[in-house]
């Protein structure tokens, strides 16, 4: 199939999309705000003791940002992971950064749950318990996978199934010696919550999405002219291995603070990027903006329905988008079965 | 002609592990000039393409590109002058062909001469009719094609002078029907005419014997034989190197040896 739809009717469509599904967002829910106060509330900021109004300030706006950017970095993530693997199965997920980095939660609970903390430094030890998890799990698999030459892809793919494994059976090793409280809020993670999800919580996504969102913009071409390999990709001028490490490092950081926020999401990863591929090519040019605003469009949009299919009590929107990832995956799987 | 060799290689040596795969090996490449390699399999052909381009440690030796040691040159830099295509591909994303040409042009700032080197390249190749499929979907000989256009287009040069680029290609006409192979063959030696160095390996030895200037025969990772093509082709070569019978005789029409084999 090639393509020849225009990149910006594409980032058009899907802007519109998002509009439309926060705008829904914002109106739907336990309580429903005609769309009309939904507007009057966004225009006028001010904190007036109207209902509506704290609902939307409060509640729906910071959980539709937090969706919707950790869509985009997951999204975002997932189309770099692919490029740096030559993979089209790669997601952050099967590389371990996810296992790693929500182990590293888990962790961080597990370690200050006997202290209190005001929220912002609870946020802060939960953003820096997941980026340590997920850096290390990065990083071993990385290291396991690099040989003298260069770098096997298998090998970090395998390594990366080990590392989820192992990170897996930490983390349930430790619900054995968490009290209540700490279990409660390390399974919320585990499944996926966005709910309670605050602007503090937004602004802390915000540095290592736009941190991520930069240097994959920066290093588009190079992870164009990594697909052909690295040896081609070097004759062609990319310092292959100083580009693979500067965006491992960024998307470990982008995941582990979007899984620290706002818990594990799968397939975000996968699918956004698939979905863009199949309208614009899988030029990087294109494909990284585009995935960013795919994956925020999936995330928004499943956690719309999280919240909604079973109102006014909801479900973890990483179970919606597991429901979706999977049978997904298994037809590339299936698709892709010849060149695995 | 240019006085001071494109490329002085100097006793590099290469080992692997506790094995040695090249053993000191030393030549120059002039400005212009096609090198043949040619060898049996695992005779380290494709380390020696990969020891001249740093993708292969070296032991010891040294390479010097344009009088200065290829180690100092920064990526950015060596791609303007230096093109290689490796022996496998695995491109697996639907990239267009053209697409995937126009990668070659990346080491340059865009420029509307980018357009008119990938046209050329389309043409050179023969991949007009492969244009709108995706990469993915092309037969292996038509993506060797793109490939190999793909290089040629990183070497393309506004002056149309060459004499100071090198081209590196590993066994680009394995795949290859014989039109397209005998296309491409003429369209390199005009290259060279340009000045393009050019250091191929390929196992059809008549179509080496036919673009090569000089050949470099290697065997078991030494060197057993650097020269013209008729010195070096002989029935005793094929027999101690490639353990085949064979004739010589000459082409009727080029003069170059050709192998008959018994």
């Amino acid at each position: 199939m090639l393509t020849s739809k225009s990149p910006n009717a594409v980032y058009l469509i899907l802007s519109v999309a998002l509009l439309g599904t926060g705008l829904l967002y914002l109106t739907q829910g336990a309580f429903t705000i005609p769309w009309k106060h939904v507007l009057q509330a966004l225009w006028t900021s001010d904190a007036t003791n109207d209902l509506s109004q704290t609902i939307i300030w409060d509640i729906r706006l910071p959980r539709l940002a937090l969706a919707s950017l950790s869509g985009a970095v997951l999204g975002l993530s997932g189309s770099v992971m692919q490029s740096l693997f030559r993979n089209p199965l790669a997601d952050p997920s099967l590389i371990g950064v996810t296992a790693g980095a929500s182990l590293g939660a888990s962790l961080a609970i597990f370690l200050t749950s006997s202290q209190l903390y005001s929220t912002q430094s609870s946020l802060i030890i939960l953003s820096g318990g997941a980026f340590c998890g997920g850096l290390l799990a990065s990083l071993l698999v990385y290291l396991l996978a690099k040989t003298a030459t260069g770098f096997s892809v298998s090998t970090m793919l395998l390594a990366g199934i080990a590392v989820t494994a192992f990170a897996g059976s930490i983390g349930n090793v430790l619900e054995f010696f968490v009290d209540n409280t700490a279990l409660r809020r390390i399974s919320l993670w585990r499944m996926g919550g966005l709910d309670a999800a605050t602007s503090a919580q937004v602004t802390m996504l915000l540095i290592p999405a736009a941190g991520l969102a930069i240097l994959s913009w920066r290093m588009r071409t190079a992870l164009n002219l990594m697909l052909l390999g690295d040896a081609h990709a070097r004759f062609l001028g990319v310092h292959v291995m100083r580009v693979r490490i500067l965006l491992i490092i960024a998307v470990a950081v982008g995941v582990s603070t979007s899984v620290a926020m706002g818990g594990t999401m799968a397939f975000v990863g996968l699918m956004a990027p698939h979905f863009v591929r199949l309208l614009l090519g899988p030029d990087n040019v294109t494909l990284l903006p585009a995935s960013a605003l795919m994956g925020a469009l999936l995330l928004t949009a499943s956690d719309l329905v999280a919240r909604l299919i079973i109102a006014p009590s909801e479900i973890p929107a990483g179970v919606v988008t597991a429901l979706l990832g999977v049978p997904f995956f298994l037809f590339l799987l299936r698709r892709h079965r010849n060149a695995l | 002609m240019h006085f001071s060799p494109v490329l002085k290689v100097r006793s590099i040596e290469v080992e692997l592990g506790n094995s040695t795969i090249l053993n000191p090996l030393s030549f120059d490449l002039h400005a212009g000039e096609i090198l043949g390699i040619m060898g049996p399999n695992g005779a380290g052909k494709s380390t020696l393409l990969g020891a001249l381009t740093q993708e292969v440690p070296l032991r010891g030796g040294e390479v010097i590109f344009h009088d200065k040691p290829i180690t100092s040159w920064s990526l950015e830099e060596r791609a303007v002058y230096l093109a290689a295509l490796p022996q496998f591909t695995h491109l697996q994303f639907d990239f267009t062909p053209e697409q995937v040409i126009r990668m070659g042009r990346a080491p340059y700032p865009k420029s509307h001469f980018d357009d008119r080197v990938i046209e050329d390249c389309i043409d050179v190749c023969d991949l007009t009719g492969c244009l709108s499929r995706p990469y993915t979907q092309l037969s292996g000989g038509e993506k060797q094609r793109c490939q190999i256009a793909r290089v040629l287009a990183q070497l393309a040069d506004q002056s149309d002078d060459l004499a100071s680029k090198l081209l590196l290609v590993d066994e680009p006409f394995s795949s290859l029907d014989i039109g397209h192979q005998q296309a491409l063959i003429s369209h390199f030696q005009e290259l060279s005419k340009k000045g393009l160095a050019i250091i191929i390996t390929l196992h059809d030895m008549n179509a080496l014997a036919q673009v090569a200037d000089r050949v470099l025969v290697l065997d078991k990772g030494s060197c057993v034989g650097l020269g013209t093509p008729s010195d070096i082709i002989t029935s005793t070569l094929m027999k101690t190197t490639f353990n085949v019978e064979a004739h010589i005789s000459t082409h009727p029409v080029t003069g170059a040896p050709w192998v008959n084999l018994l």
